[in-house]
């Protein structure tokens, strides 16, 4: 519907009844919506003369004829009776509620481009759409008339007449000048249809032939072939003259000749081809005879006669019978002739074979009888025309009335569709019942301003008074080239309708007749809608051109070629001048062109791409740089991401690519391992660079796995609906009950604390309670001095660079009960749980002893020395973010760093350990103050596509066995995104083959990976699970991998080992590995590469068992006990452990493809690289002593420093489990240095990562800070190298007092 | 400053200036609109304003026909590579609800930038998204929480359309659903330089393909 507002409905009456365009007119200008491209204006008709006079008839007819109005007709035309009584028409306004109307109008006001003014004084006016069909009557009011060929009372659809906003004004703008391409159909004829008789088909099979025969007497081919005879043979006449007499000539002879020979194969081929014609136009003419004969007993047999088909025979007198016998006796002669010559002209070229001549002649006589008219026989002439009358509807059989009415019923309607889009409908008319065609005679201009690809015009069927119409078929129509003829040119083009249709009754033998009459040619096996729409198209000037003077040069413009369609260039690729024939009028066209080109005057409205040559096509498209550039963009984003922010745009030219995308574009050069050589710039930045580059690949994964939808999205992911944040209030009653209960004063009640949401302006400590000491080490007895020395030691707790101690205890059991409050700071005051979380910082506790030296001068009594020195013997650190998802932390913590021998210390007498030291732990209690809210689960757990039933599962099933703070997961994300399940991570792997068969030694190598906390890597904490290959690559990773990495390798050595998920103190939520050997299950820590047998399982730093897996299965842990010591390790108990595949589970899938690689490849760590690290961290280490010291010189002691590195070195191989050092051994190394002096020191060892992390360390033990007279020091480095460049780097440092010199020292 | 030949040149530039010039959200009267340019990953803003908020505007009911005027300016250039991205500008629109609740989410909408260059009057029709359940939509109606989408681009992508929201009461997953309510007009300038050099074509301003003309109106006239 198009609706417009109109000042004034009167207006639009026409005064005078004059011209019914007046009304629109007087409208005013109304812009047009356009349509896609395509504004649509309609034609006048061209055969419009009975048409329009009906229609006048209708829309003007006064009060004198208003006897054919009935009132029913006039309240469904919407006539007004007073207007038409006046003999004005006005067109009918649809109807609509008046609530509608307003908000239209408003609407309208409101839209873009809206020229109508809101003052409220228009009255709307809807019109019917012009481009989409409106029925203004339905069909069957159409047929209830009954009348034919639309009765005195016939409702046209009317379009809007003024319209469009200034079309020479945008033109003149716009500078292309449009050309206007006129489109006429007149009408459509059925070849098929489902109310056909068999009468209709014969006469359909009538007309093509017709056609056929019509178009070969048109193009005149009998006759053409005739002249070309007679042409040739003169020329072949002409020539054998010459030959003859100049004979002997040798090279223009044998010129000649090869002429001849060509111009006599084409004779005799054109004497073929026009007997052959000849026979065609017989036979056709015949089979109309039959079809006629057959047509006319259809007639008979039927009883009437249903269409107008008459066809007449004129029989064209042959002239004397021996005249035409004569003139064919002597073709045959002349044709024998000429295949002699041909056949001598051959034989010179190539001599060979003999000439049958009598064959020859048979042959030809053969086909003179079989081809041609034999001499005496008429020519039989068809004419066909449709004049004939049918049998009026009164003599008709009551099937047949019907029949007729229900043809007469069928609407067809064409559309014209220009690039595809439908323009408008064109024309639209009512089945004549006799022809079985529709005359739609309609036309259209279009005005273009660019070529269109398409022009095509689809055959619609009406049905059910326009609402389920149905398309019969599609032509594309051919446009026309040059400026063609105002005057329509008919062109037909078939259609069929690819929906088959069943036939009436009785036509089912039509088949035979038809092929009898047709010479067996075969009809179409089915029944499909078939038929041929005329169609015109000619380009042609605009109206107001044709008439101004500048018009003659549009058209002239246009005539020279102004809307061709080809590209002369491209016709002169594939057609060459030589293989035309300037004398077949089919060709004309195709040589005009040439012709044209030549002249080279060709001039094209549809521009070129001026940069055409400059782009680039699709043949090279996917070979170009910019193409890979934009797959990696998309593969991977990681690569891209490393691109300086201002080049993250592709170029528009490969030439332009910038040298950082071209170093993408190379393929990535592997780990330089061969080279092996230590440069300590180029490892710590190469690690550095991988991981980064490791964790911004994989953000990057996770992003485009988001993106490419492998996650399963919910509307949650984009759509926050607050209320299902809005958690329910528990509503607590224990307040009231409180307020009830007696009151005791000597009971006091204890008060949840609150946790407080952090900000600045709150004070927030964090308190830590060193409580007590468990089996510290004690100082060993010095020869100096008599008795067991008492340690003094004090606890140093450090925090975001604060520092506290606690008091002063001794002994190996020392309670400090100490309370220190650390201030809690929010880096730049964010608060946020993702900033918290993130905070890097560790709470480290130090375990030191304090040792005051008094040194007396024995020169000056008076004067007395006393040096301090704090001693390090061991600590700790807890990373805040354990604290702060726990809120409060309790419990004894071991001391991790403790180095494996502290000279100057031994064990307490009732200390348990097996080692050199005691297995010293602390006590303590740290909680914030006031607390922070706890972590919320901000990422909601996401399903990733793949195996998405089972994670939906999971999820489940995790919920149900949620008990408590146990740590139970079954998918964890891998690095590309996908969840992956957890056994998917477990499977056999080989080990490094220097390390195979000793699992001390694996457990070692394993635990010296560098370990990288998920939560601190950059960015924000990034929870995946890699797997084992990728991680020793990276050559960096958490509890998980670590854990796996160990399961993987104990399980290659047939051991049956586990994953143990839960949490431990310090780390948090963890990974250990866990082993039954004998029924006696085995805990092995990964990271810190401590094992706990059964027994140990007290002392244990897991304290929460949450869940099990191995690549089998996943066991949840659904007993009572939940530390180590109290969980039941029997895998096989469902009501202790849950299985995950098995009862009550998911139902195992078949294959449970492994994420990891079967074998994992290694390389080694060369001696280069080894001692290149051993030297630099030494020098490094002796010249940060050296600058430790200051002033005080720093005395080597390099004999002492080669004993300590053979120390070192079995330290490590006790470590690792090669051979066990004992003390006796250390003892005795040292033996004899300790005779001299009074050696305290101590062996640290750390994986290497970088040079500074073992300075800090050193620094920590404040060995280097001891003062005494003559004090003298050693240092000691030794790097163990494992593969992979794993390093364990042991430094050994002591301080070694002269004994003869400190005779008069004390330590206390 | 020569410009750079043909054959150098990297970047075409598209400039955007225009309006926000009014809204028509039916029952709202006090509206603001906030706009973000959303383009794709070779486009960058050279300068301008990438994002704003308009002022609260009111309508007075009887001369507006209830629609709202802003009239807030849009400036912003545009350099690219490749049209691949072309800009869009997201729109959404907050108001009062019936209980004169305030910065509730009327509608959100985005458009591209035209592609031609010259003048353009665009209208964005508005939508919103509904809460997945039945319920939830009468709690967010009586509440006065509607949904809002998470990423205020999400109209300028595809992605996430087909959704669903797996409820473990009913047996079918709630479909992601939007209800559309309103509309934003907006009049854009847009000049694009140095697209033609990089081998596309630029039509000219406001051209049309294909027009029909009434011949005979036309020989009257």
């Amino acid at each position: 519907m198009r609706s417009r507002l109109a000042r004034g409905g009167a207006k639009q009456k026409g005064d005078d009844g004059d011209k019914k365009d007046d009304s629109a007119d007087a409208a005013p200008a109304v812009p047009v919506a356009p349509v896609g491209d395509l504004t649509v204006r309609p034609a006048p008709l061209f055969t419009s003369g009975s048409k329009r006079a009906a229609e006048e008839a209708v829309l003007y007819t006064t009060a004198a004829h208003p006897r054919s109005f009935s009132p029913l007709r006039r309240r469904r035309t919407g006539l007004g009776g007073g207007t038409f009584d006046d003999g004005l028409y006005v067109a009918p306004l649809p109807a609509a509620s008046a609530r509608a109307l307003q908000t239209l109008e408003a609407r309208l006001a409101f839209a873009p481009g809206s020229k109508a003014l809101a003052d409220g004084a228009g009255v709307l006016l809807r019109q019917p759409d012009p481009v989409r069909p409106v029925r203004v009557l339905p069909s069957w009011l159409d047929a209830a008339g009954a009348e034919p060929s639309g009765g005195p009372f016939e409702v046209e659809r009317r379009r809007p007449e003024k319209w469009g906003t200034s079309v020479a004004g945008t033109l003149a703008s716009g500078g292309a000048s449009p050309r206007v391409l006129q489109v006429s159909v007149g009408g459509i004829r059925l070849q098929d249809h489902r109310l056909f008789l068999r009468e209709h088909e014969l006469q359909s099979a009538c007309r093509s032939l017709v056609a056929r025969l019509e178009d070969a007497h048109e193009r005149q081919l009998a006759q053409l072939h005739a002249l070309k005879i007679s042409e040739l043979k003169e020329a072949v006449a002409d020539l054998r003259e010459q030959i003859g007499g100049g004979a002997g000539e040798g090279t223009t002879d044998a010129k000649l000749q090869s002429r001849l020979a060509a111009l006599c194969t084409e004779l005799l081929e054109t004497r073929q081809l026009k007997d052959e014609q000849e026979c065609a136009e017989r036979l056709l003419a015949r089979r109309l005879l039959k079809l006629w004969h057959a047509l006319k007993a259809e007639r008979e047999a039927q009883g009437f006669k249903s269409t107008r088909a008459r066809m007449q025979f004129r029989l064209v007198e042959p002239s004397a019978i021996d005249e035409e016998a004569e003139a064919l006796a002597r073709e045959l002669e002349e044709e024998v002739d000429e295949r002699k010559l041909a056949h001598a002209l051959a034989a010179q070229a190539a001599p060979g074979s003999d000439l049958d001549e009598d064959g020859i002649r048979a042959a030809i006589e053969r086909r003179q009888q079989e081809l041609r008219r034999p001499p005496g026989e008429g020519r039989l002439l068809p004419v066909y025309s449709e004049l004939a009358t049918p049998t009026p509807p009164e003599q008709l059989p009551q099937r047949e009335r019907s029949r007729q009415r229900e043809a007469a019923r069928e609407v067809l309607y064409a559309r014209l569709l220009v690039d595809g889009r439908a323009v408008c409908e064109l024309g639209c008319g009512k089945l004549q019942p006799h022809d079985m065609s529709v005359r739609l005679e309609a036309s259209i201009q279009l005005q273009l301003l660019t070529r269109p690809a398409s022009l095509a015009v689809e055959v619609w069927q009406r049905r059910y008074g326009g609402l389920g119409d149905q398309l019969l078929g599609q032509v594309y129509l051919s446009m026309p080239e040059t400026a063609s003829p105002t005057m329509p040119h008919w062109q037909s083009y078939a259609f069929t309708a690819s929906r088959p249709f069943q036939p009436l009754a009785g036509r089912e033998g039509i088949h035979e007749a038809l092929e009898n009459a047709l010479d067996g040619v075969q009809p179409l096996p089915r029944h499909v809608v078939s038929g041929e729409v005329e169609v015109s198209t000619a380009w042609t000037t605009r109206p107001a051109d044709r008439l101004s003077e500048a018009g003659a040069g549009a058209v002239g413009d246009l005539a020279s070629g102004g809307a061709l369609a080809v590209d002369p260039q491209q016709v002169l690729a594939t057609v060459s001048p030589d293989e035309l024939d300037p004398n077949a009028p089919t060709d004309a066209p195709l040589l005009s062109l040439m012709a044209r080109i030549d002249r080279g005057s060709v001039g094209g409205i549809f521009r070129h791409l001026r940069n055409a040559a400059a782009l680039q096509w699709s043949s090279s498209w996917a070979a170009s740089d910019r193409f890979s550039l934009f797959q990696l963009r998309r593969k991977h984003p990681g690569k891209w991401a490393q691109l300086p922010p201002d080049e993250k745009a592709v170029p528009p030219r490969d030439s332009l690519i910038p040298p950082g995308m071209r170093q993408l574009l190379r393929p990535a050069a592997e780990f330089d391992d061969a080279v092996g050589r230590y440069d300590s710039d180029r490892v710590a930045q190469e690690k550095a660079s991988r991981v980064k580059a490791w964790i911004t690949q994989v953000r990057a994964r996770h992003e485009a796995a988001r993106a490419s939808q492998r996650y399963v999205m919910d509307t949650q992911d984009y759509v926050r609906e607050p209320l299902l944040e809005v958690e329910a209030a528990e509503i607590n009653c224990s307040a009231f009950l409180k307020l009830l209960e007696p009151r005791r004063k000597l009971l006091p009640q204890r008060r949840l604390r609150k946790p407080v949401p952090g900000s600045d302006s709150t004070e927030r400590k964090i308190e830590v309670v060193v409580q007590s000491g468990f089996d510290l080490p004690v100082r060993a007895p010095s020869n100096a001095q008599r008795g067991r020395p008492k340690t003094s030691l004090f606890v140093e707790v450090r925090f975001q660079g604060q520092r506290f101690t606690t008091d002063i205890k001794s002994g190996a059991n020392p309670a400090w009960n100490t309370i220190l409050e650390l201030n809690l700071a929010a880096p730049g005051g964010d608060w946020s749980q993702q900033a918290i979380m993130n905070l890097s910082d560790e709470i480290a506790f130090n375990l030191y002893d304090k040792v005051h030296r008094t040194e007396r001068d024995e020169r000056d009594e008076s004067q007395l020395t006393v040096r301090e020195e704090s001693r390090w013997l061991g600590g700790f650190a807890l990373p805040f973010s354990t604290l702060y998802r726990n809120g409060k932390l309790e419990g004894s913590f071991p001391l991790d760093t403790m180095p494996p021998m502290l000279l100057g210390y031994e064990k307490d007498s009732e200390s348990r350990s097996q080692a050199f030291v005691p297995a010293s732990a602390l006590r303590t209690f740290l909680t914030i103050n006031p607390l922070l809210p706890p972590p919320k689960e901000e990422e909601r757990e996401r399903l990733t596509t793949h195996d998405a039933k089972m994670q939906e599962f999971a999820k489940e099933w995790v919920k149900t066995i949620a008990r408590g703070e146990r740590h139970v997961r079954v998918f964890a994300p891998g690095a590309d995104g996908q969840k992956m399940l957890l056994c998917r991570f477990i499977r056999p792997q080989n080990p490094p083959s220097e390390l195979i068969g000793n699992e001390r030694q694996l457990l070692r190598y394993v635990s010296l990976v560098p370990f990288l906390d998920d939560a601190a890597m950059e960015g924000g904490a990034l929870d995946v699970w890699n797997t084992s290959d990728s991680f020793l690559d990276l050559g960096a990773g958490d509890q998980e991998e670590h854990a796996i990495l160990l399961c993987n390798y104990l399980l290659a050595m047939n051991k049956g080992s586990y994953v143990v998920l839960g949490s431990g103190i310090p780390e948090g939520l963890t990974a250990y590995v866990l082993t039954i050997e004998g029924g006696s299950p085995r805990l092995w820590n990964a990271c810190t590469g401590r094992t706990w047998e059964k027994d140990e399982f007290d002392r244990c730093s897991l304290t929460s068992v949450g869940a099990v897996f191995n690549q089998q299965n996943i066991w949840a842990n659904v007993g009572p006990g939940e530390a180590p010591a109290e969980v039941q390790w029997n895998l096989s108990d469902e009501k202790l452990w849950k299985p995950f595949f098995g009862k009550g589970g998911f139902a195992r899938p078949d294959v449970l493809p492994s994420a990891q690689l079967s074998t994992l490849e290694y390389h080694r760590t060369t001696e280069d690289f080894r001692s290149g690290i051993e030297r630099e961290v030494y020098d490094a280490l002796q010249r940060e002593v050296e600058e430790l010291r200051g002033f005080r010189p720093t005395d080597w002691n390099r004999s002492v420093n080669a004993k300590l590195k053979d120390l070192l070195k079995r330290f490590e191989q006790d470590v690792a489990g090669v051979k066990k050092l004992t003390a006796i051994e250390h003892d005795a190394t040292l033996e004899r240095v300790r005779a001299s002096y009074h050696m305290v020191g101590l062996p640290i060892n750390v994986t290497y990562t970088d040079r500074n992390a073992i300075i800090k360390r050193v620094r920590e033990t404040n060995i280097f800070l001891a003062d005494a007279k003559k004090i003298q020091f050693a240092l000691s480095v030794y790097v163990h190298a494992y593969p992979n460049q794993v390093c364990s780097v042991w430094v050994y440092c002591a301080s070694l007092e002269d004994l003869r010199a400190g005779s008069s020292s004390r330590s206390s | 400053m020569a410009a750079p030949s043909a054959g150098q040149q990297r970047y075409f530039n598209v400039m955007a200036t225009g309006q926000i010039e009014s809204g028509r959200f039916e029952g709202n009267s006090s509206l603001y609109c906030r706009y973000v340019f959303s383009c794709g990953e070779d486009w960058s803003v050279m300068c301008g304003v990438e994002e704003g908020i308009t002022q609260m505007a009111s309508s007075s009911g009887s001369t507006a026909n209830g629609s709202v005027v802003w009239n807030f300016p849009i400036d912003a250039t545009f350099r690219s590579t490749c049209p691949h991205g072309w800009p869009q500008l997201v729109l959404s629109v907050y108001g009062e609800d019936y209980f004169g609740r305030p910065d509730m989410i009327l509608g959100y909408g985005a458009v591209h930038l035209p592609l031609t260059p010259g003048r353009h009057r665009v209208t964005v029709r508005t939508f919103r998204p509904l809460a997945s359940s039945l319920l939830g939509r009468l709690q967010s109606w009586l509440n006065g929480m509607r949904p809002e989408f998470i990423e205020s681009l999400f109209p300028a992508k595809g992605e996430g359309r087909e959704a669903t929201s797996p409820c473990i009461c009913s047996p079918r997953p709630a479909l992601f659903s939007t209800t559309s309510f309103g509309s934003v007009s907006l009049v854009l300038d847009v000049a694009i330089q140095g697209m033609e050099q990089l081998g596309y074509a630029v039509p000219p301003p406001r051209a049309e393909g294909v027009r029909l003309i009434d011949p005979l109106a036309a020989t009257i006239s």
